[in-house]
C-alpha cells in the first residue's frame, strides 16, 4: 500500500508538471509555446493556444518531416495565425475575431478554419490540400491545394472555391457578378 | 490518494483545454448567393413573342435557353473585345474587389452594346420555364417570396454596397445594377420584389399578367438565388 501511494505521489508530480508546462497562452497579449512534435510516423505535436487577447497563435505543430502536426490556435480576439501544420498536418484555427488560420501542411494538409468574424482561412496544402473554412463573417475561405489530381476543396464558409483552383472569393461582389452575403438563421 | 486524483483531474483538464481549441462554429449560418441578372438577348426574344410564342413547353424552354445570356457566358464572350475582364483560372489567386467591379461594369456594358440584351423577359417564359436551374444549375432557383421575406435591411445593404461599383451609374444601371427582381410568390404566381435597402414593402404584384407572351419592359432583373448552410 505504501508503495502504491508512493507511485501515486510520483504520478501526481509528473502530471502537475504537465499542468505547469501546458501550452496555454497568457490571458492578455500572450503567446503560446508550441507543443512538442511527435516522431516521424507518429502523430505530430500540437501548437499552443494563444492568449485571450491579441495573443499570437502557437507555433507550428511538428517539425519538418513530422507528420500530422497540428498548428496552434489563434487567440480569442485578434489572434494571429495558428502555426502551420507539419507535413500532412492541420493548420491551426484562427482567433474568434480577425483571426487568420494557419496553412495546411506541405502535402495533403488541411488548413485551419478562420476566425468567426473577418477571419481568413488558411490555405490548403500544396498537393491535395483541403482549404480551411472561412470565418462566419466577411471572411475569405482558404485557397485550395495547388497541385494534385483532386485538388483541395475551397473553404466552407464564405467560400466557393473549386477544388485546387482559386480558393474562395470574398463575400460581396464576386468576379462572376454574383453577390454573396452571410446570414445567421434565427 | 485524494490529492493524486485532484492533480490527475487538473492535468487532464489542462490537457483538454490546451488541445481542444476548435474552429469557430458557424451553426445556423448560411451563405446566400444572388446571381448576376440573366438577361435575354432581345433579338432572339422579340421574334418569338405574341403570335409566334411557342406553344409547347419544350419549345419555350429552348427559346429561353437561346435567349438567356449568363454572366459566365458574357465574361468569356466580352473579353474578346473588351479589356479588363478577369476570369481566374485554376491556381490563380482570388480576384480583387476592384477586378470584380471592373468585371461587372464591363460585362454590363458589353451585354448591351454587343448582345443587345435588356431585362425585358416575356412573363410567360419566366413563369413556365426554370431559367435559373437550366442556366446556372439545379442548386439555383428563381428568388421566392420566402427568400425575399428573409432579406434583412442589412442584407439589402450588403447587396447595394456590392453593386456600388465606381462607375455603376455610368453603365446601364437599371439592367445589371437593379435590385428589382422577378419573384415566385408563395401562392405560385409571379411577383415583383425589391431588394433595395430601406424598403418597407418588398413584395408587390406583377403589373402585367404572368401568362403574357409579350415582353415586359421594366427594370426587373431576373436574378437567381442559392442558399448554402455553413458547415462548421
Amino acid at each position: 500500500m505504501r508503495d502504491f501511494c508512493r507511485v501515486g505521489r510520483l504520478g501526481g508530480l509528473v502530471l502537475g508538471a504537465l499542468v505547469a508546462f501546458a501550452p496555454v497562452g497568457c490571458s492578455s497579449n500572450g503567446s503560446a509555446l508550441p507543443g512538442s512534435g511527435g516522431t516521424t510516423g507518429a502523430a505530430g505535436g500540437k501548437g499552443g493556444t494563444g492568449g485571450m487577447t491579441a495573443g499570437a497563435g502557437g507555433s507550428a505543430g511538428g517539425s519538418t518531416g513530422l507528420v500530422k502536426g497540428t498548428g496552434g490556435a489563434g487567440a480569442a480576439t485578434g489572434g494571429a495565425a495558428g502555426g502551420a501544420g507539419g507535413s500532412a498536418g492541420t493548420g491551426g484555427a484562427g482567433g474568434s475575431t480577425s483571426g487568420t488560420a494557419g496553412a495546411g501542411g506541405s502535402t495533403s494538409g488541411a488548413a485551419g478554419a478562420g476566425g468567426s468574424s473577418d477571419g481568413a482561412a488558411g490555405a490548403g496544402g500544396s498537393s491535395d490540400g483541403t482549404a480551411g473554412a472561412g470565418g462566419t463573417t466577411s471572411s475569405l475561405g482558404g485557397a485550395g491545394g495547388v497541385g494534385g489530381a483532386a485538388g483541395g476543396s475551397g473553404g466552407a464558409a464564405g467560400s466557393f472555391g473549386g477544388g485546387g483552383a482559386s480558393g474562395s472569393p470574398p463575400l460581396g461582389l464576386q468576379y462572376n457578378g454574383t453577390i454573396s452575403y452571410l446570414r445567421v438563421r434565427p | 490518494m485524494k490529492m493524486t486524483r485532484l492533480i490527475l483531474a487538473a492535468a487532464l483538464s489542462a490537457g483538454v483545454l490546451a488541445w481542444g481549441t476548435r474552429p469557430a462554429a458557424a451553426t445556423g449560418a448560411e451563405v446566400v448567393e444572388v446571381s448576376a441578372p440573366i438577361l435575354p438577348r432581345v433579338s432572339v426574344l422579340y421574334s418569338a413573342e405574341g403570335n409566334n410564342f411557342p406553344s409547347s413547353l419544350a419549345d419555350q424552354a429552348a427559346l429561353a435557353h437561346q435567349a438567356a445570356l449568363t454572366f459566365d457566358f458574357l465574361m468569356t464572350a466580352c473579353s474578346m473585345n473588351h479589356s479588363g475582364i478577369v476570369v481566374p483560372g485554376p491556381g490563380d489567386p482570388p480576384t480583387t474587389p476592384a477586378q470584380n467591379a471592373t468585371n461587372l461594369e464591363t460585362v454590363a456594358n458589353c451585354a448591351y452594346t454587343d448582345f443587345v440584351s435588356k431585362p425585358y423577359w416575356i412573363p410567360a417564359l419566366v413563369d413556365q420555364i426554370d431559367i435559373c436551374g437550366t442556366e446556372l444549375g439545379s442548386s439555383w432557383h428563381l428568388i421566392t417570396e420566402a427568400d425575399v421575406n428573409d432579406v434583412t435591411d442589412a442584407d439589402a445593404q450588403s447587396m447595394a454596397t456590392a453593386l456600388s461599383t465606381p462607375n455603376s451609374t455610368t453603365f446601364f444601371g437599371n439592367f445589371y445594377f437593379s435590385l428589382h427582381v422577378w419573384v415566385r410568390a408563395t401562392n405560385g404566381s409571379l411577383a415583383r420584389g425589391d431588394l433595395s435597402p430601406g424598403v418597407t414593402t418588398r413584395m408587390s404584384t406583377l403589373p402585367v399578367s404572368a401568362s403574357s407572351t409579350t415582353h415586359y419592359e421594366s427594370d426587373m432583373a431576373l436574378r437567381c438565388i442559392r442558399r448554402t448552410p455553413v458547415t462548421p
